[in-house]
């Protein structure tokens, strides 16, 4: 039975040991070590970025210009380098566009489908949950056939008609609507709130349930979104 | 106004020392900190910004000091108008002032910068953005198929 003694001075050669222990590695801690290129190897010279923008703009004000950003230019932005999708990962931007595009359900109800559906990213939401877009025109082109009247040699005369229904949506819940032979680009100046209903441009308020959109008129049916 | 006015001195990275008003002056928050906390006359160093740009973004905290001041007869339409002729500048100015409207705190300014970089984007694919900022495609022909296909959605508008 080994006496105190003889176990405390084994407890201390124990400690001793401990601390005499080489750890030559610890003195690189906090040191930032650059892993080191294979000597002549292109990676040994110091890159650096041809992008100015790159070379002057920290991170956060690289941010700073994508939040500025709708988020269909976000995701061709994506497609520019490894840095930019990197950045445009961040669910910030993708929570700002799902509260916009989906505004008229509300907040809390946007909180909880992106519980619910959408294993709460709102990336996810965004690509995968249907909306209406509502940076541009929505056009659809219609022709039908009226018959005209017999004159002469012609016999059983057709005109075909060809007409515009044009609809724009805004995030808001309201949309314009306008039936027009004009083409898009004389018929687009028209669709905004200024126009009135002499310029044939009419208004209203939309719902959006799920993948289905109601507009009030009932001469318009219900457009399935995709 | 004029000689009761109180004047702010500023010196910037390049050793170059101004002398601002200091409704001009204060609407950098950061020269509004300086100045609240030291001692005032004595000179702020704006050390990260070089004489030009600071004269540069002077210019544009006297414009719109002045108009919403109502000592310059502008209209919000003209104002706008300054703005984007402001703003009309080669990338290397158009950073630099993003940078120092980060620094002095100038909310307006850094929203028209960050902004007009915005919209040097807005619209373009992929292969016109690399080119208007010389950003080098760093994907493998691989991942930037992967990056493109995931983003399909984002390019159906583009062309028409």
């Amino acid at each position: 039975v080994p006496s105190e003694v003889e176990l405390e001075s084994a407890l201390r050669l124990k400690t001793v040991q401990y601390f005499v222990t080489q750890r030559p590695w610890l003195d690189l801690y906090g040191k930032h070590v650059r892993p080191v290129a294979p000597f002549g190897s292109a990676s040994r010279r110091s890159y650096v970025d041809p992008a100015l923008i790159h070379r002057s703009l920290p991170d956060e004000l690289l941010f700073e210009v994508f939040v500025r950003m709708a988020p269909y230019d976000l995701g061709r932005a994506s497609c520019v380098c490894r840095k930019w999708r990197y950045t445009i990962r961040n669910p910030v931007f993708w929570r700002t566009a799902c509260l916009k595009a989906w505004q008229l359900s509300g907040l809390v109800e946007n909180y909880k489908i992106l519980q619910s559906k959408y294993e709460g990213s709102w990336r996810k939401m965004w690509l995968l949950r249907p909306r209406v877009r509502t940076d541009g025109l929505y056009v659809s082109r219609n022709t039908y056939i009226r018959a005209g009247v017999a004159e002469w040699k012609i016999t059983n005369p057709v005109h075909i008609v060809c007409y515009f229904r044009y609809l724009r949506f805004f995030p808001s819940g309201r949309f314009l609507y306008k039936n027009s032979s004009q083409k898009i680009k004389d018929a687009a100046k028209f669709m905004n709130f200024r126009a009135s209903k002499a310029d044939c441009v009419f208004n209203g308020h939309y719902t959006l349930s799920d993948s289905r959109l109601k507009l009030p008129s009932c001469t318009l049916a219900c457009v399935l979104l995709c | 106004m004029g000689s009761t006015s109180t004047k702010i001195k500023l010196r910037t990275s390049d050793q170059k020392v101004f002398e601002v008003e200091k409704a001009v002056a204060v609407q950098s928050q950061t020269i509004k900190y300086f100045y609240e906390n030291g001692s005032p006359d004595s000179v702020i160093h704006v050390h990260s910004v070089s004489g030009d740009i600071l004269s540069k973004i002077l210019d544009y905290c006297k414009k719109h000091v002045n108009s919403a001041a109502g000592k310059e007869d502008i209209s919000p339409e003209e104002l706008h108008e300054w703005d984007a002729n402001f703003v009309k500048v080669d990338q290397n100015t158009l950073f630099d002032l993003i940078l120092a409207a980060n620094f002095l705190k100038i909310e307006s300014l850094l929203d028209l910068t960050c902004q007009t970089v915005a919209n040097m984007i807005k619209g373009k694919r992929p292969e016109e953005i690399r080119t208007t900022f010389n950003i080098k495609n760093d994907y493998t022909i691989e991942a930037e198929e992967a990056v493109r296909r995931e983003n399909k959605w984002a390019f159906d508008m583009l062309g028409v």
